[in-house]
């Protein structure tokens, strides 16, 4: 039986362009310093570190090696996790897991996540590399290209107008402004998002996840000692990561994310969820591109199919509305892709202990952290509460 | 890249790799190059035509078992037109599509055009390329094909 396990620490640096006053493990270090702050806890408690990020991001291969150090993991467990946009996440679940398993007498875990996106000069050739050389990198294929299939599709199926789109967008900047930690903190409306350059249909720039640079870390205990440490620790209540296979053109219909579908009902079962929009107080989703919103609402069992492209128009998505997503911003605010995942865990958990500051949402007690990586493949799910499992 | 008094120190990484094939692939890229034509592979388990072609079914995790034909010609099941270039990667406009080909299960990606379309059109996914459009392959000059994915020039509207 695995056991009881908390996140007692949360650390985060400001997103930005590009953070040239720090090096990469000067990033790391800044993180796990501010979590092991937040808990009240120091290195030597630690007994395991897991770090993540993607390595051609930064330009320096085996980068974990460049940060053991900055991570507090001199002498102590040390791993690695790289899935792509679900990395962050990942690292939150491989050391939940290792702390709720209590093998090798761990029971303190320290995931951290730092990527440079901005220090290199152009993205999209990079997660072009991350697909097939034999039928898709030729293409010209990127992450943007799956996120706009399941756009069009979507739109030409159930009717998604622009103003729709654009409103997620405006949503989650305006989110953002809220969080000191945001890249970007820019007020926009509808026509700002609609007239910005259209990058790749449907998306226009405000549309689309900036190039951050940025570093996150979690900490989390297993038992009671998570009750010493914070008066409302946030408790672990399910996590999932699952797999599809890569090839786009197997998703039976792009408009409906079946992979995350199938990983929700997976959360659902563990947790005890019977409808997530009444379980849930709000949501952090990986959402790179304003329509992933509305794909991830209906995959995930808060929407029917079709249901949920007018929620942030509507205002039910906005901090305040009957379903707050990404109450941080989002990553359309701020997405150091590797380090995403995990400033979202991080956000919901600081919702759960009441200490999300201007963007707390009130009442919360249950809460839900997604992670996506791959060819819209790789689907991570964490849930968190108030109350001891 | 920096816009105050910090340094920053260049780097690049410039790796040149020979990606194997595959027999599988091999074959199809093949029959791209010398017929002009598109083939799957079968898979016992689950009676689905699989393209691209490949040697197991991640699904029944099985051996295919044989090669099957499918038309150079099918529906779009989504597209997006890229209005940015990006260095290293083909010039915008570009229209990419999943063409879900007649007689495969699983669809296929690669690049739309046509003679009468404009792609710098914004309107062009909704009108011309919209999902469900009937397109067909159009082939590359027997001389100018290589055996690759790029052999078929782009999809056009029938």
């Amino acid at each position: 039986m695995s056991r009881d396990v908390a996140i007692v620490g949360v650390g985060q640096t400001d997103c930005v362009g590009q953070h040239t006053d720090r090096s990469h493990p000067e990033l790391t270090y800044d993180a796990v310093s501010g979590a092991l702050a937040h808990a009240g806890l120091g290195r030597a408690d630690l007994d395991a570190v897991v770090f993540g990020t993607m390595d051609a991001f930064d330009g320096v291969n085996r980068v974990d090696r460049w940060q053991a150090g900055g991570a507090g993991a001199t002498d102590t467990c040390f791993m690695k996790t790289s899935t792509g946009g679900t990395t962050g996440l990942s690292a939150g679940i491989a050391a939940y897991q290792q702390a709720a398993s209590g093998l090798n007498g761990i029971d303190t875990v320290m995931a951290v996540c730092t990527q440079r996106v901005g220090e290199s000069e152009n993205t999209q050739p990079i997660l072009n590399t991350v697909y097939d050389p034999l039928f898709d990198r030729p293409l010209g294929v990127g992450a943007i290209t799956q996120a706009a299939f399941q756009a069009t599709r979507y739109e030409q199926t159930y009717g998604l107008t622009d103003e729709e789109r654009a409103a997620i967008a405006v949503k989650n900047r305006q989110h953002g402004l809220d969080n000191p930690h945001a890249h970007l903190h820019t007020d926009i409306d509808i026509e700002d998002v609609l007239a910005s350059p259209l990058v790749t249909t449907p998306f226009h720039l405000h549309e689309c996840a900036p190039s951050s640079d940025g570093s996150a870390a979690v900490v989390m205990t297993a038992g009671d000692r998570a009750e010493t440490l914070r008066e409302t620790p946030a408790w672990v209540t399910g996590e999932v990561e699952m797999a599809d296979n890569k090839y786009l053109g197997d998703r039976p219909d792009l408009a409906y994310w079946g992979s995350l579908a199938v990983a929700g009902r997976e959360l659902s079962r563990a947790v005890g969820v019977e409808d997530p929009f009444e379980f849930f107080d709000l949501a952090e989703f990986h959402s790179p591109f304003s329509t992933r919103e509305v794909l991830n609402l209906e995959a995930l069992g808060f929407a029917k199919k079709g249901e949920a492209g007018d929620w942030a128009l509507e205002g039910v998505t906005h901090r305040d509305g009957e379903m707050p997503v990404d109450p941080s911003g989002g990553n359309l605010s701020s997405h150091p892709i590797g380090a995403t995942g995990l400033i979202k865990l991080g956000e919901t958990a600081l919702q759960v202990m009441g200490e999300a500051g201007d963007r707390q949402v009130e009442g919360v007690e249950n809460t839900l952290a997604q992670g996506c990586g791959g060819n819209i493949q790789l689907n991570a799910l964490m849930a968190l509460s108030a109350t001891r499992p | 890249m920096t816009d105050d008094n910090t340094r920053t120190m260049e780097a690049t990484w410039h790796i040149e790799y020979e990606h194997a094939m595959g027999e599988t692939a091999q074959q199809f890229f093949e029959w791209m190059r010398t017929d002009g034509e598109l083939y799957g592979r079968h898979c016992p388990g689950c009676d689905r035509v699989l393209i691209p072609p490949r040697s197991f079914c991640d699904q029944c995790f099985t051996d295919t078992d044989e090669w099957m034909q499918v038309a150079d010609r099918g529906e779009i099941h989504s597209v997006t037109v890229q209005h940015y270039s990006y260095e290293g990667l083909p010039d915008a406009p570009l229209a990419i599509v999943r063409v879900d080909l007649d007689g495969a299960d699983t669809g296929l990606m690669h690049w739309a055009d046509g003679d009468d379309i404009d792609l710098s059109d914004p309107d062009v996914p909704r009108n011309e390329l919209a999902v469900g459009t009937r397109v067909r392959a159009r082939w590359k000059p027997p001389e100018q094909r290589t055996g690759a994915i790029t052999d078929i020039e782009y999809f056009e509207p029938v």
